[in-house]
């Protein structure tokens, strides 16, 4: 739960808006009555004061907004004039308001006396014309103010059952029910005036103490509520409805028999008259807020990434421009040696010739100049892309605010008790991933309370005690948010669920053996499995877990299970922190450029062909012990595979991906690097396109596809024979005995770069560090080294210079594989000795082995 | 204007332009005539209302996308859009080959989403009045008579006017199944 302070904090701006809007639009409204824009506008300002006192639970504030707000609308009709009495009680109730702003404080003795007026005000006019009310076009404002007041109510509840005794909260609660009581009576709802009279009786026995707050008379008023609210929604739908009050009357009877009925209507003790108060402008306060729609943001969003892509051609752009000048200075040196004054025919060539060289000059500046422009654009943009997307980013806890309220209905509708625990819910994701998190969340807890959890006499037989617990707690992880969901319930039985799963056709008995207990819980999540009504009972998991995986999967999450039998269940849901960008794994399959969302994979291996196996109808690899599955995602994709040159050789890339516990190694043509990108979807004639979850606009200007990862895992396994055409061998005699140590902190980034030294015929070793970096060249014997940058303990520069200030390995070549292009870091890099200066984003393979080739030649011919 | 879409003489965008916006501006009442632009499939004629035409591209770089029928070419880039592209060559099951094939992508406009339609060759700019629209489109290959509002003669040749509508909005572009 969010801090009330913080709400305060937070809200505390918009409240502050409305107040300044509120105060403008009464002073129009005093020069011209007639102005119902801006009596529409005050209202809808009041509106929004009111939501903000009640939810800074201050009922006093809110009941003298919610009066003005029914002033108004009298006005707005023409029975109450808008004469200076009323507007003095407008501007009065404002300074209040203002004054609670500055001090989060209520001054009860002018409130008090100001709502007494305003009620009698309000009060005298509807006696007038009680009679000849025109119902029909009261209705959307009752129902408006009514739903109001059944939202402070369910609030008011739910915090009364954690704190029964918080008089302010009971004086809110019965005020709101004595409110909807009299609206209702007056819009002629006799059955909702009974019950929201029988729920403010029942208030007032909490307030005189002749009832105590328990949670089944919370329940009882909740249910109350709930029936009024499902009156409202008929209400205003144009319904009529029978809903049967007469139980919930009866349940809060049931508390109420004790009691006197007492039906006073006096809010609470009369308080002292009201002292002046200097009363000051609201409107002096700077706007330091702005509202703008979602649809605006996205459009931001999409802008800064074009302009980042923009940005990248620009620098790929520059960089052949760089390479360009570097071509002239070698020419410019020949030219200078070639052409000797002497040897000159003519004072016109020599003429010529300075022209040439002035003019390579003026390039080659203009030239570093605009690399330095195009540098300082690049962070520009980067950070506006970063900052756009941070607007969009909201805490977890307008979510998990939402969940206590249901878990408690869920733990008293199934019988359980329960202590609901919630962290870390200041989180922040992107708005889009947050709207559609509740579903899921929810879906799960109810499975856990219904199936999950014991009930208290099992609990306390089997040692537990009786009130369970679940968890839900959320953090961030580098560019992921993590949810963890987990409850001390029965656990799955993995075995149990493999008998129900083969019983129920599901999955074949051979298609399970040798499955580990991880991998057979996974099948909680097959499609229509979890919705048998056996397997709920066993698993301890009820319907449609399928389905909470299906929403994960659509937000570009993954959600796992893992159980002790006995001892509870936990589920984790990843999820990216945006939808906005992925960072994605970029490969070359068929001759397209597919993006691999990072989350979904697990290693690059890259393997001569021999050890691809036949086992059971399918291709295999072992990966350190574990047979994982080969596909060909070319073919999976239904695309001829072009991975001529790569087989030839006997050797292939794979991308070992994952879904849930679902595994394979999928056949790349090439790797590409990996990069953020900006997702985009693939206009609406494609919305839902197999195997493919979006778009993205490269550098280059083409579109490249995000693979939809777990729907290559839904892929029927029987066509995968299908998949394969010839696996020639490995021609051995390419390999060489050269060795490259690579250094990278990334794991992903190490694996994809041993990837292709080693597809290229290299031995390769690793080190996640500088320092491990120089361990290893201890101990090892090298011929070149690949390293990153910014590294933990060591960075690249340190390694680069201690490794030429180290006799033995001095001349070792090193290449600096950055991040991105900088000059600082290329002019430094090299600097301290490195021999190149690659960059990752931009990094194409065969780049790379060119350099490396080049580099390993010159050493051997220095060497000889 | 030439009289006859028979040539291969392609209009540029500038001229599309032009018409559109005289088109778009005040019509004069005695003038109902309606623009389209003409295009050649294979060996036949069409044309589509300049209303709906957004721009003229040659053949860009196109994304293939995997399991989408035949037609769907693929997804290109629109100006940092994704913008899907339709082979209707194929879609109307005509013969692949052409004669004087000069591939251009027609952009099109339908509702708020872009289309891009590879057609042979561009033709002429077209000014026919709707009553005009009196012949039979001769539904060549799997074409369905929807797809069209009708077809007229333009000199020597018949013209068969798409119905956008219609064609952006048949289940059968899009998807495998109802193919």
């Amino acid at each position: 739960m969010v801090e009330e302070r913080d709400i305060f904090l937070t809200l505390k701006d918009d409240y502050r808006e409305a107040l300044e809007h509120l105060n403008d639009a009464l002073l129009r409204l005093e020069n011209n009555p007639q102005d119902h824009d801006s009596l529409k506008d005050a209202g809808r300002q009041l509106h929004n004061v009111k939501g903000f006192a009640n939810r800074m639970r201050a009922p006093k504030l809110g009941q003298l907004a919610h009066l003005l707000e029914e002033v108004l609308a009298s006005i707005k009709q023409d029975r109450i004039p808008l004469d200076d009495a009323v507007a003095n009680l407008l501007f009065q109730a404002i300074d209040i308001f203002v004054h609670y702003l500055r001090t989060r404080e209520v001054p009860t003795e002018t409130v008090a006396p100001l709502v007494e007026e305003v009620e009698a005000k309000l009060f005298s006019v509807m006696e007038e014309e009680a009679a000849e009310q025109d119902l029909e076009a009261l209705l959307p404002d009752f129902v408006a103010a009514a739903r109001d007041n059944v939202e402070a109510i369910n609030q008011g509840l739910y915090a009364l059952e954690k704190e029964p005794s918080n008089d302010d909260t009971l004086r809110e609660v019965y005020r709101n029910a004595h409110s909807l009581k009299g609206s209702a009576l007056t819009m002629g709802f006799e059955r909702m005036g009974r019950l929201a009279h029988r729920m403010e009786d029942l208030f007032r026995a909490f307030q005189t103490g002749h009832v105590r707050v328990t949670p089944d008379a919370c329940d009882a008023l909740f249910e109350a509520n709930d029936a009024i609210s499902v009156m409202l929604d008929t209400t205003a739908a144009g319904k009529r409805m029978r809903v049967n009050v007469e139980i919930s009357m009866a349940r809060m009877d049931d508390f109420l028999v004790e009691t006197t009925s007492d039906d006073s209507s006096d809010l609470e003790p009369e308080a002292p008259p009201p002292e002046p108060e200097a009363s000051t402008p609201p409107v002096t306060q700077p706007i330091d807020t702005v509202r703008v729609s979602t649809s605006k943001l996205d459009e931001l969003v999409n802008l800064a990434g074009e302009a980042v892509i923009a940005q990248i051609r620009l620098a790929n752009e520059l960089g052949v421009l760089a390479n360009i000048c570097d071509s002239w200075q070698r020419l410019r040196l020949r030219a200078i040696d070639s052409f000797h004054p002497a040897a000159a025919e003519s004072q016109g060539d020599m003429t010529l010739l300075h022209r040439l060289m002035e003019l390579g000059d003026h390039m080659e500046q203009t030239s570093l100049r605009l690399q330095e422009s195009a540098e300082y654009a690049g962070r520009c943009t980067e950070s506006l892309q970063h900052k756009s997307m941070e607007i969009r980013m909201l805490p977890l806890a307008l979510v998990f605010d939402t969940l206590p309220r249901a878990v408690r209905d869920l733990s008293r509708q199934f019988n359980k008790q329960l202590d609901f625990q919630v962290e870390g819910a200041q989180t922040t994701i992107d708005k889009r991933i947050l709207e559609q998190l509740g579903d899921p969340l929810i879906h799960l807890l109810r499975n856990a309370l219904d199936h999950g959890i014991e009930s208290p006499e099992v609990r306390r037989q089997s040692g537990k005690p009786e009130t369970a617990t679940i968890r839900l707690r959320a953090s961030q992880e580098g560019d992921k948010v993590i949810l963890t969901l987990e409850d001390d319930g029965k656990g799955i039985d993995p075995r149990q669920l493999k008998e129900v799963a083969i019983s129920k056709g599901f999955i074949k008995e051979s298609e399970v053996t040798g499955w580990s207990e991880v991998q057979l819980l996974d099948l909680i999540f097959i499609p229509g499995l979890s919705t048998s009504a056996l397997v709920t009972d066993i698993s301890g998991r009820g319907m449609g877990t399928d389905v909470v995986r299906a929403n994960v999967e659509r937000l570009k999450g993954q959600v796992q299970v893992s159980s002790d039998l006995n001892k509870g269940t936990r589920f984790v849901i990843s999820l990216p922190l945006t939808l906005a960008t992925v960072h994605a794994l970029m490969v070359c399959c068929a001759g397209e450029i597919l993006a691999i969302p990072t989350l979904s994979v697990l290693e690059i291996v890259q393997a001569p062909t021999d050890e691809i196996k036949f086992s059971q109808g399918q291709r295999v690899i072992m990966l350190r012990g574990e047979v994982v599955p080969v596909r060909n995602l070319a073919r999976t994709l239904g695309w001829q595979e072009r991975n001529g040159e790569m087989l030839v050789r006997g050797r292939a890339m794979f991308v070992v991906l994952h879904s849930g516990e679902r595994k394979a190694a999928f056949l790349v043509e090439e790797l590409l690097g990996e990069q953020e990108i900006v997702t985009k979807d693939l206009g609406s004639h494609l919305q839902k396109v197999k195997f493919v979850a979006g778009a993205t606009i490269l550098g280059s200007g083409t579109v490249a596809l995000i693979l939809d990862v777990p729907q290559l895992f839904l892929q029927e396994q029987s066509d995968v024979s299908h998949e394969w055409s010839h696996w020639p061998t490995e021609d051995r005699s390419i390999q060489s005995s050269q060795v490259i140590l690579v250094v990278d902190d990334q794991a992903m980034t190490r694996q994809m770069e041993q990837s292709i030294l080693e597809a290229a015929g290299y031995q390769v070793i690793t080190a996640e560090n500088g320092a491990d970096a120089l361990d290893k060249l201890e101990q090892l014997s090298c011929d070149l080294v690949v390293t990153d940058l910014h590294m933990p303990k060591m960075d690249g520069f340190t390694l680069t210079k201690e490794i030429r200030d180290k006799e033995r390995i001095r001349d070792l070549p090193i290449v600096i594989v950055a991040p991105t292009e900088r000059q600082e870091d290329k002019r430094r890099g090299l600097e301290v000795g490195a021999d190149a200066y690659l960059v990752k984003s931009s990094f194409d393979q065969r780049e790379m082995i060119e350099t490396i080739q080049t580099l390993l030649e010159q050493e051997t011919h220095q060497g000889q | 204007m030439p009289d006859s879409p028979t040539g291969p003489g392609k209009k540029n965008l500038e001229q599309v332009g032009r018409v559109r916006t005289n088109h778009i501006g005040p019509v004069s009442l005695d003038s109902p005539q309606h623009q389209y632009l003409s295009f050649r499939l294979s060996k036949e004629w069409y044309a589509l209302s300049v209303d709906k035409l957004v721009e003229i591209l040659p053949l860009p770089r196109i994304t293939r996308v995997p399991s989408v029928p035949d037609h769907v070419l693929g997804v290109m880039n629109l100006r940092g859009e994704v913008v899907s592209a339709i082979d209707l060559k194929r879609f109307f099951g005509l013969p692949r080959a052409a004669p004087h094939s000069d591939p251009t992508i027609v952009v099109v406009e339908q509702g708020e989403v872009r289309t891009g339609l590879l057609v042979d060759t561009i033709g002429d700019l077209m000014g026919v009045n709707p009553e005009e629209l009196n012949e039979e489109p001769p539904l060549v290959g799997g074409a369905r008579r929807s797809f069209f509002q009708g077809a007229c003669r333009w000199g020597e040749v018949l013209v068969s006017i798409i119905n956008l509508e219609t064609l952006l909005q048949s289940e059968a572009l899009f998807s495998l199944e109802t193919e």
